[in-house]
């Protein structure tokens, strides 16, 4: 085998961890029963998240496998055996009649996997060096050979690549490794305990790896003093001498582990009701979930908490522990409802729900108590504050189209205008079609190591290894690349009239949900006073943004061209940072700029300049008015000064009286799809 | 492949740190880094041409040395088996004697436009074709074990290395599974950071794990900005000539450090001021666990460096400073952070709290704490501001 150094690293105990009761039951509860599904951790930055996990592995039981098994094989399930051992049972049985692989015992491991993980070493992939020295092929077992009846934990698994993310998602399903790469074919059981931790301000999890990962447990930091100080205290004398720190906490640790193997034994026995499995079923009904999971992961969930409380039968407290460990992420109805008050739903449900099968007569229609209520705290900072609109829905017909590209595909739409140069992250080799100077060696040596036996006997040279033109394999990459839209609001005075920066806000917002579902980007630049100031950088993520938005107040003049000035820069940093962003800039205003960045110059000369800028930048530009239609004695009558400066940039003009909400939502997502299909278009012939 | 690995900076003759002046602030973090790695990094920004570079590589010529393992490509430390790397503790505990060297602790620089391989390390292609034997080739990750790791421009570095950094930053260990290579070695290093805002923010997750946020600007004074013209042209007339004359200057820091590292284990911080920062931390609302921990440690620290055993509430103060501007809650158009001459106000008020909530625990001790924190979630921020 390859070589394999990992380095033992010594992590802070299990138990000196202090309060987030919840997270450490979570990840008990895993320990005692790998069928629960998984822990998804999220929170704030530093509470502990990552501690907890890596902490973990120091718990965790012993099982049995197979001695020298590099798929770690239960030596007791001839059902999910890899290839090798189920041979060497059924040739034993047939000669013996019983099983003799040699057995070892050693601790259920957790496997990291990081985020720059590549295919090969997730999947498993040839052999060098037996290629090499033998020309034989065979496999060298990647991560998913490893983690087999493990954990496997993602550290940010909110960051980790879709394709990785898809590999993944594949073998959690199906509890099986299919390698089929570079003339190996094989087969391996693939079972491990999913761990996730994740900052959501970092952007949110796909929805698939979301509902596959059964305990989601929100965190945040502690309030109280005393037990901060605790925190404190215990870090600094670890981080003194851990060694014997970790002594300190041994006995605590090794009460925890025997704790552990106790619920181990009482899992087998406990049951579990009919009456009870109604309880569940009809809540789960009730509260609306998606799909049948949910009720299976509860009573799972439920059972091991009955075997961790040392009970043989489970009862309502721990269906009540189990709903909320499993329920609360599970009905929200849009990303961006409330997350307050599901707290305590689960407790009601369940007593009623309870109550009515005791008396048993069918249910009464479910009466919907959980709607969120409209919970916003706007606080008076400086000026007028606007609450956020509503999060308008994107109309389904328009997003269409650019959704299949996200579907999981290897070689789709995406990866072709993607792979651009040589940056971005190194997914997995490919045979190019052309000249390449991207080589994936790993790859390259790969393909040519199974025929150096052949090729020396023909070379008279002495050459350590032998490459032809055909072994040459290329680097796929991919990096982000998504549209950036830019809106350049207004929050001058004149946008405190007529919820227009309520109406600028739900566009935010509603962007941002697009924006969620197809990585793309969106900042906010707002302007008023003298200058333009970066509101949102560039981001996908939703909490972030949230808290960014609430407070934005308004007043004092326009710099429109300073406005612009600053998404502009904001634009060409983005440009630099990576050259293949598709940038698009949203300006809404009512056009009547009256500060110039030089003072004494004339407002719109310099947007008249700046427009042009933008346009040999190859900027996309909406420009949408604000100015609300005044109602004279005699006629209607208008400026539209923003018309104007469209045609600077020549940009599409909207007026935003003629649209509401949902339109100008509508509009930026329309533009943004043509923009995306013509650049797709170009570039991809 | 040996010159790939020339991010590590010898030879090169930097502006001496005792010779930069003003910024003293920017200088204090980052001593307090070199003196304790523990802390966990500095963020500097600042406008552009105001020293942050030059005092970070001035670092080189004043850094201590340290004791490695002869031949170990993660430069590990001979005498704390925790953080080894799998070769050298298997020797370790073999019994066999690791060969020691001393070197200076190193600062490796991570450009902006650095490949994802060289900063995790990747397979070593001529070993793979020679011997087809899969070995690891280090990258920057590897070599800034136990040093410093400066990223200038940090904010324009690419979103997936960044990850990486983060990665390593916060468990002192670089994961490496990708070409083939699947090993894990020790990472643990310095890291430092310098941005100019103006050119687009870093990401919050950034921000949290970089222990320090030091704001630098320009010199004010006339005479402060033309007696750094003066020194700059004299750095470039000779700058061998300006070193010496510096040297001395220098050469008491470095000593200086070396105290401050031998005082360190014994510096003791009274459970009032723990107390104190906690709450000044849940006061301001900042996120996570983190703020307490870096704080304490900062604070010890800076007793070390100025020769105490003890903790004093200025070093409380000094930390603070460093610690918590950037991690406050903000909102849009707040200009932004507190000054450093509020923080002893907020210490102040904390104190404050803290002696009501003992006075108060005499009385109730169950309910205490949760009823201060409601009293205080109110008075807190109008006395702040």
């Amino acid at each position: 085998m390859a070589q394999k150094s990992t380095f033992k690293r010594v992590v802070f105990p299990f138990s000196a961890l202090v309060g987030q009761e919840k997270m450490k039951k979570a990840l008990i509860l895993n320990a005692i029963n790998p069928q629960v599904g998984g822990v998804l951790v999220r929170g704030e930055k530093g509470t502990g998240k990552s501690t907890a996990v890596r902490a973990l592995a120091e718990l965790l039981p012993e099982i049995e496998v197979v001695r020298g098994c590099p798929f770690n094989c239960n030596p007791g399930d001839i059902s999910e055996m890899c290839p090798s051992c189920r041979e060497t049972v059924l040739s034993q049985q047939v000669k013996a009649g019983k099983n003799s692989l040699k057995r070892e015992k050693r601790r259920m491991r957790v496997v990291d996997l990081p985020l720059g993980s590549t295919e090969d070493r997730l999947l498993g992939s040839l052999d060098i060096e037996t290629a090499i020295r033998e020309g034989k092929k065979s496999l060298e077992p990647g991560i998913l050979a490893d983690v087999h009846r493990g954990i496997l934990y993602v550290d940010e698994i909110n960051l980790l690549d879709d394709h990785v993310v898809d590999i993944l998602l594949d073998s959690a399903t199906s509890g099986v490794n299919v390698v089929e790469r570079e003339g190996i074919s094989f087969t391996h059981p693939s079972r491990f305990i999913l761990v996730g931790t994740m900052n959501p301000e970092e952007g949110e999890l796909r929805a698939q790896l979301l509902d596959r990962i059964a305990l989601h447990i929100p965190i945040e930091a502690l309030h109280d003093v005393d037990e901060r100080v605790r925190i404190t205290l215990l870090r600094n004398r670890y981080e003194k001498d851990p060694e014997k720190f970790l002594q300190e906490f041994e006995n605590e640790n090794e009460r925890l582990r025997s704790k552990i193997k106790r619920a181990q034994k009482i899992l087998r026995e406990v049951t579990m009701s009919d009456r009870t499995r109604m309880l569940i079923c009809r809540m789960c009904k009730e509260l609306d979930v998606e799909g049948h999971r949910p009720d299976i992961m509860l009573a799972k969930t439920a059972l091991t908490l009955a075997a961790y409380n040392g009970r043989k039968e489970v009862g309502e407290k721990e269906i009540k522990e189990a709903a909320e460990f499993i329920l609360p992420f599970r009905i929200r109805k849009s990303p961006f409802g409330t997350e307050e008050q599901k707290e305590d739903i689960f407790d009601d449900i369940i007593d009623r729900i309870a109550d009515e099968l005791e008396r048993e007569p069918p249910p009464p229609d479910a009466e919907d108590d959980t709607e969120p209520e409209d919970t916003r705290d706007a606080e008076e900072i400086e000026g007028k504050v606007h609450k956020t609109g509503k999060p308008v829905e994107v109309p389904r017909e328009i997003n269409k189209r650019k959704r299949d590209r996200t579907v999981r595909s290897g070689s789709g739409k995406r990866m072709k205008t993607l792979a651009t140069g040589r940056k971005g992250r190194y997914l997995k080799p490919k045979i190019p079609k052309e000249d390449t100077s991207d080589i994936a060696f790993d790859a390259t040596v790969r393909a040519s190591a199974v025929h150096q036996k052949q090729r020396k006997k023909n070379s008279r040279v002495g050459h350590a290894l032998i490459i032809k033109k055909e072994d040459i394999r290329e680097k796929v990459r991919q990096s982000k690349v998504s549209t950036l839209i830019v809106l350049t609001v207004d929050a001058s005075g004149s946008m405190g009239v007529m919820n227009r920066m309520e109406a600028a806000k739900g566009t935010v917002f509603s962007l941002l949900m697009d924006a969620y579902q197809h990585r793309d980007r969106v900042a906010m630049v707002a302007f008023k006073g003298k200058d333009g100031h970066i509101l949102l950088p560039p981001t996908s993520g939703v909490e972030l943004a949230k808290k960014m938005l609430v407070n934005l107040p308004t007043g004092g003049k326009t710099p429109l061209a300073a406005g612009i000035m600053k998404a502009l820069s904001l634009i060409k940093n983005e440009k630099r940072k990576d050259p293949t962003v598709v940038p698009m800039l949203v300006l809404i205003s009512d056009g009547r700029s009256n500060i110039s960045i030089v003072e004494g110059a004339d407002p719109m000369g310099e947007i008249e300049k700046l427009g042009t800028m933008a346009q040999e930048e190859g900027i996309h530009s909406i420009v949408i008015d604000s100015e609300v239609t005044k109602k004279a004695a005699f006629a209607q009558f208008t400026f539209e000064f923003a018309k104007d400066i469209a045609g600077y940039f020549n940009a599409k003009y909207f007026r935003l009286d003629k649209l509401n909400e949902v339109t100008l939502g509508n509009v930026i997502t329309m533009e943004k799809n043509l923009l995306v299909e013509a650049l797709q278009g170009r570039s991809a012939p | 492949m040996a010159d790939v690995g020339s991010s590590v900076y010898e030879g090169r003759v930097n502006y001496p740190f005792s010779a930069i002046y003003g910024q003293e602030k920017l200088k204090y973090a980052l001593l307090l880094n070199v003196v304790n790695p523990q802390i966990g990094g500095a963020l500097i920004r600042g406008e552009r041409g105001s020293a942050k570079t030059i005092a970070v590589r001035g670092l080189s010529d004043i850094l201590p040395e340290i004791e490695v393992v002869k031949g170990c490509r993660f430069s590990c430390d001979p005498n704390n088996i925790s953080k080894m790397c799998s070769l050298c503790r298997d020797g370790y505990e073999k019994g066999v004697k690791l060969p020691v060297s001393r070197r200076k602790m190193r600062i490796v620089e991570l450009p902006v436009g650095t490949t994802e391989d060289r900063v995790v390390g990747t397979l070593n292609i001529e070993r793979a074709i020679t011997d087809g034997v899969k070995a690891l080739e280090i990258g920057i990750l590897a070599e800034a074990n136990r040093g410093i790791l400066y990223v200038d421009n940090i904010n324009l570095l690419d979103d997936h290395i960044m990850d990486v950094l983060l990665d390593s930053a916060a468990m002192g260990v670089n994961v490496v599974e990708r070409e083939g290579v699947s090993v894990s070695h020790p990472a643990g290093f310095v890291l430092i950071g310098s941005m100019n805002p103006e050119e687009g923010e870093l990401r919050p997750q950034l921000h949290d794990r970089l222990a320090f946020h030091v704001e630098v600007k320009g010199v004010e004074s006339l005479q402060g900005r033309l007696s750094i013209v003066k020194q700059a042209m004299e750095f470039e007339r000779d700058p061998l000539y300006f070193k010496g004359l510096y040297e001395d200057a220098d050469r008491e820091i470095a000593r200086r450090i070396l105290k401050a590292q031998k005082l360190l284990p014994g510096v003791t911080v009274k459970e009032d001021f723990l107390r104190i920062v906690a709450r000044m931390c849940i006061e301001l609302d900042v996120d996570g666990h983190r703020p307490d921990i870096i704080i304490t440690r900062a604070a010890m620290t800076r007793a070390a460096y100025e020769g105490r055993r003890e903790v004093v509430e200025d070093d409380v103060v000094f930390a603070s400073g460093l610690t918590l501007g950037f991690r406050m809650r903000r909102t849009p158009f707040e200009e932004a952070a507190l000054g450093a001459t509020k923080f002893q106000q907020v210490l102040d008020h904390a104190k404050k709290l803290e002696e009501e909530g003992k006075k108060h625990k005499r009385k109730t001790p169950s309910s205490r704490s949760k009823r201060s924190r409601q009293r205080t979630g109110v008075a807190g921020r109008e006395n702040i501001s």
